[in-house]
């Protein structure tokens, strides 16, 4: 009975917390569509702002007069920043983008708040409201602080319930996220509500990290984490009902505190640890999707570069020259950098036949990538690169077994139930594998008097095995079976219409990935020499994984060459950074802010680069015949960014006056054109109004 | 999410807490004293080969200062790694980037410290010392080890990395001697190039806080408690090597807490304990974790007789939780609080300031600095043909060595455990020391070294 009570008094109080870091997440997902990964990252910011408003260490103001300018003032403000910066681009950009700018988000705000408030240098720490005080159930106290972050959990649902539902701007914020232009057609301005969303969310991103801080203690990493493990409880309430958030956190609460009390007798891969995880992939599959409200009817239209064999083959033999001249122009850590660069790019390209062709959203390379390389380390230890074989069967079962319970999730599900698994393999997989995680040594291969231990050798053979895949993946992506895969991302229910199997092609496309990506993790850790868990962790650990996919997604995921780019860019960063001090902190948090940066260009920079390129030749031709355009938003210079910049933040005011503008034909293009742009519409009435004109 | 390699960051500066090497009794009676209250560790004979004749140059606390100009007849010479006529290069490996505060935090500081002071004194024989630093980020010490060895220095010094382990093959391959501030990990503490001010051998175990409080609260340590957590393998294996260590001394560890890395909580294990009758709690875990614990065990009426902590809890963050009052806290070093009382702590933190750095110094930073100080004895002793042969030749001949007075007396050269130890104690929220009571003194005697059976030795293996 005793044990009982602990269970849900403990129980209840971590599911206080939890509510209450979900809740901002529900609240911006309803209200924007958007699901803010960054969520608990802001929440890390705004308590740390409380703290430096606040703390006798720093600026000593009065606890009511910080908590007024955090979560007043500071938060807000932040929110609509984000709101212009950001989130009004993402309304219409492709679900990857959608689900990989907002990761930029965290981990720039993770290293901003690294480089403001050093974590070696900054002893902050926030008390607990009421420090000291509590009360008694049976004889377990429950501090006043924890009473207070229940309080404030049970408050937020409702008041929350009451704004979405009972008010007109609650009404309307949930209109736009269900369709935009119908929201806008009937009178809401998308723009404004999305403003107001996205200040509400940072508020109450900063109530939980004002609450919770003092509880978890004030640093960049573990705030951050705790709202990740809060996505379990959000996704009971499908991202949409707080109530049923709530209860997912009562679960998730309940369950950690069972779970720790009967440890011992638990299988090891079961601990407190993995629960939210274990419950996240759980919930994923368990719960219906509404697939008309996950970016159901935004397809991906990202540009798909189709280079011919021949252009395949030609950059596949530039980069293995390259790759034999490396050695003799770097040495020592820029050398080292550009090696992993090499393994990186192959576990990078196994997101190009996955994602960038199949439209399959995964956040798990580097654990297919972990898995190879454990695989490696258990069969074949010395190198044998027969070892090879079974590190691509083990990987492809991996990866089907993955893809299998998912076949029904699309878009964010599919990421987070991937991101779901990548966690279990920390959390439970490699802690039970001792020789493993113990970072072992991994020798290279070697057949006979062929050896590849020097460090030359292998760098020709990484760049000869990651040109063999893009090959592959090339001629994949030009046959029947990419064709397939491209159909399953434009429509999965128009294929299946005309009789592609779309689980099988899932299922295929996973399993392909996996293999790549475990080969890819099986040249990092031979690069390396040495390789253990940290090298394939999702957030923190020498490659850090989350960085990574995103510089992928910069590089362009839908090219070889994108996943190549992108792999450089995370290697080559903190080199620079080692090499110009002055940039150092610039290099830090450059893998966010490259993610930040998709909102203007979706199509990665490989891609952005050629566009811009034929753009140039193009302007160049156009000057020549004299008839050259100048459109102001291609503008480029100090002055026009800043500018654009300006505009960006404080909007110039509407010229446009709806009831100004006569209907039907006497309207001038210009007229619609803003109209349009005022109504957020890129298509529609006032398009077929300008046409039959 | 993923938080492993942060919390290990820290669990691991334990083994700070048992460091040393074993003397003599002979040794041990001139140096710091046995039983009872030490002879004060600045009357102690201070730098070996130091101060043979009375020193009459500068000074290191009580040891003559290591640096200086080049005596008389001093021809230098060139030698194939690191040495060139007028300089000396040596690198420090520490972990320093991230999101995360890192046990080692000072280290690279204590080092430029070191380096600027040692040349403003005429660098090592006239040969100025040239610092390269490496960033090992937790999780990355083979790239930064493997780095190191690639800029052709002389030696590594004043390093640590949570995971060091990771570089100790590397460097025994490039073949760079390694004069480390502290080794974490049993394989950088075996590999055969590493020697350090206070040598942490995987063998034994440091037990003298254990005995004293033993001593002081015989009832509570049959009721004892540890909390680590077994998903941070080393700060696991480093509450078993204690649990072993310490049971043989009379510790009954009735309850044994598993937690998370990290935790909201620690009212249900502080209940638990409180359940199971404990009366004496010690925890191998990050500090902040630690204060959380003590947070809510005080929350939940759980005030145990004796809390002791190891050596990297002597951090401001404990200060600040009003239930840490009256815990103990193991030191290897002199606490800076005794800085007016300990000329070499003075000079320490003098130099440390100098750096203008905004990382606060750790106990880890002054063996970082012990580690450069000796690292300088030993080159200035090899003279003229400074090479990494004569260097190492001569880091083994030191067998007595306590920093100037920095920290208790050990035998760096045979790489032994010194049973020494040092408790403060937090009291009005402030560390203060609780015994031996004579400010800049250790208690040492031999029966502060219990060993361990089946010890890990991976690096003795590597062949150097």
């Amino acid at each position: 009975m005793d044990s009982v009570l602990t269970i849900l008094v403990f129980g209840l109080t971590a599911a206080a917390i939890y509510a209450v870091a979900a809740s901002g997440l529900v609240l911006t997902y309803t209200t924007s569509g958007i699901f803010n990964f960054a969520h608990g990252a802001i929440a890390m910011f705004c308590a740390y702002v409380y703290w430096q408003l606040s703390s006798p260490d720093a600026w000593g103001l009065p606890v009511p007069v910080a908590l007024v300018l955090t979560l007043v003032v500071f938060a807000p403000a932040l929110g609509l920043v984000i709101d212009r910066v950001l989130m009004r681009g993402l309304a219409q950009a492709p679900p990857t983008i959608r689900l990989v700018v907002p990761i930029g988000l965290l981990v720039a705000l993770i290293q901003l708040a690294s480089i403001i408030w050093p974590p070696n240098e900054v002893v902050a720490s926030l008390p607990e409201f009421f420090r000291g005080e509590s009360v008694h159930i049976g004889d377990i106290a429950v501090t006043y602080h924890q009473l207070i972050t229940m309080a404030v959990a049970v408050v937020v649902a409702i008041v929350l319930r009451v704004v979405l539902y009972r008010t007109r701007i609650g009404v309307a914020m949930r209109g736009v996220v269900d369709d935009r232009e119908l929201a806008a057609l009937n009178g809401a301005n998308p723009r404004r509500i999305s403003t107001i969303a996205w200040a509400l969310g940072c508020a109450l991103a900063g109530i939980a990290g004002v609450l919770v801080a003092p509880i978890l203690r004030l640093d960049q990493i573990q705030l951050t984490f705790l709202v990740i493990n809060a996505y379990a409880a959000a996704m009971v309430g499908r991202l949409r009902s707080l109530p049923l958030t709530a209860v997912g956190a009562l679960i998730l609460g309940l369950a950690r505190e069972t779970v720790r009390h009967f440890d011992s007798d638990l299988p090891d891969w079961i601990n407190v640890d993995s629960v939210p995880v274990i419950m996240l992939f759980v919930v994923l599959l368990v719960v219906p999707q509404q697939k008309a409200e996950l970016f159901g009817n935004r397809t991906d239209r990202t540009r798909m570069p189709r280079p011919s064999l021949t252009e395949a083959l030609l950059a596949s033999l530039g980069l293995v020259a390259v790759a034999v001249v490396i050695p003799m122009v770097m040495e020592g850590n820029v050398f080292n950098a550009v090696g992993s660069g090499f393994a990186i790019a192959v576990i990078a390209l196994s997101l190009v036949p996955l994602t960038g062709i199949a439209g399959q959203i995964s956040l798990a390379p580097f654990a297919f990538a972990g898995i190879g390389a454990m695989t490696m380390h258990l069969v074949a230890p010395g190198g044998s690169p027969a070892g090879l074989l079974v590190v691509a069967v083990v990987c492809a079962v991996v990866g089907a077994l993955v893809a299998l319970p998912t076949l029904r999730l699309r878009g964010l599900y599919l990421a987070l139930a991937t991101m779901a698994f990548a966690l279990f393999c920390e959390k439970a997989i490699y802690p039970n594998v001792e020789s493993f995680q113990a970072t072992p040594n991994f020798p290279r291969f070697g057949v006979g008097s062929l050896s590849l231990d020097s460090d030359g050798a292998y760098l020709v053979f990484m760049a000869v095995v990651f040109c063999l895949f893009g090959i592959g993946v090339t001629a994949l992506r030009r046959g029947a079976f990419g064709r397939r895969l491209q159909a399953m991302k434009d429509s999965p229910a128009g294929s299946a219409t005309i009789g592609l199997d779309v689980a099988r092609l899932k299922v295929e496309a996973f399993a392909l990935s996996a293999v790549i990506a475990g080969f890819g993790g099986v040249m990092l850790a031979q690069w390396r020499t040495q390789a253990g868990p940290t090298q394939f962790a999702l957030l923190e650990g020498a490659v850090p994984a989350l960085p990574t996919i995103l510089l992928a997604v910069v590089g362009g995921i839908a090219a070889v060459s994108g996943a190549f780019v992108g792999a450089m860019l995370i290697v080559m960063f903190p080199v620079i950074g080692d090499t110009y001090p002055f940039l150092k902190n610039l290099m830090i948090i450059a893998p966010g802010l490259a993610g930040i940066s998709l909102v203007a260009n979706p199509d990665g920079a490989v891609a952005q680069v050629v566009q811009q390129f034929n753009g140039s030749l193009e302007r160049r031709r156009q000057k020549r015949l004299g008839t050259l355009d100048i459109d102001d938003r291609q503008a480029t210079g100090p002055g026009a960014l800043a500018a654009r910049m300006r505009a960006l933040l404080i909007p110039p005011r509407s010229a446009v006056l709806p009831e100004e503008i006569p209907i039907g034909r006497g309207a001038t293009p210009e007229q619609l054109t803003s109209l349009d742009g005022e109504l957020g519409l890129r298509w529609g009435r006032c398009d077929a109004d300008t046409r039959s004109a | 999410m993923r938080t492993r390699t942060v919390a290990v960051g820290c669990a691991l500066a334990l083994l700070a807490s048992g460091c040393g090497s074993r003397l003599s009794d002979d040794q041990l009676a001139a140096g710091a004293g046995t039983g009872g209250p030490g002879v004060p560790a600045t009357t102690a004979p201070g730098g070996g080969d130091g101060g043979e004749d009375g020193p009459t140059g500068p000074m290191f606390g009580t040891m003559a200062a290591p640096c200086g100009p080049a005596p008389e007849g001093f021809t230098p010479t060139a030698s194939e790694t690191g040495v060139s006529e007028t300089s000396i290069k040596i690198g420090v490996v520490s972990d320093r980037a991230g999101a995360v505060k890192t046990p080692t935090a000072s280290i690279e500081e204590s080092m430029q410290a070191f380096v600027a002071w040692c040349n403003d004194l005429g660098g090592i024989n006239g040969r100025t010392l040239e610092l390269a630093t490496y960033d090992s980020q937790l999780t990355n010490t083979l790239a930064a080890v493997q780095a190191a060895c690639n800029d052709g220095l002389l030696a590594i010094v004043g390093s640590g990395s949570v995971f060091d382990d990771l570089g100790a093959e590397p460097s025994v391959a490039c073949g760079l001697p390694d004069i480390a501030a502290y080794s974490a990990n049993a394989k950088k503490s075996t590999a055969p190039n590493v020697w350090a001010p206070l040598p942490n051998p995987p063998q034994d175990n440091a037990v003298g806080p254990a005995r004293h409080v033993a001593e002081l609260f015989p009832d509570a340590i049959i009721k004892a408690a540890i909390v680590s957590s077994s998903q941070v393998p080393t700060a696991w294996g480093q509450a078993e090597r204690i649990m072993e260590s310490w049971g043989a001394v009379g510790y009954d560890f009735v309850s044994v807490q598993d937690t998370g890395i990290f935790q909201e909580s620690y009212a249900a294990e502080a209940r638990e304990m409180k359940g199971a009758g404990v009366r004496f709690v010690t925890m191998v875990s990050e500090t902040g974790e630690g204060a959380k614990l003590l947070r809510d065990m005080r929350a939940q009426g759980f005030t145990p007789d004796a809390v002791i902590f190891g050596a990297q809890y002597y951090d401001a963050v404990l200060l600040t939780e009003p239930g840490a009052e009256g815990v103990f806290v193991e030191m290897n070093t002199i606490p800076f609080e005794e800085a007016d009382e300990v000329p070499a702590m003075r000079q320490y933190l003098d130099a440390y300031e100098a750096t203008g750095t905004g990382t606060a110094p750790t106990g880890l930073g002054v063996q970082a600095f012990s580690a450069g100080l000796l690292f300088a004895r030993a080159a200035s002793n090899a003279g003229a043909d400074l090479t990494r042969e004569t260097l190492v030749a001569e880091v083994q001949k030191i067998d007595e060595w306590d920093g100037g007075g920095l920290h208790f007396l050990t035998n760096p050269g045979s790489r032994e455990r010194t049973g020494c130890f040092l408790i403060m104690q937090i009291k009005d929220g402030a560390f203060e020391r609780y015994y031996p009571e004579e400010p800049g003194t250790f208690e040492c005697a031999d029966e502060n070294i219990a060993p361990i059976n089946d010890p890990d030795l991976d690096g003795s293996a590597f062949t150097w």
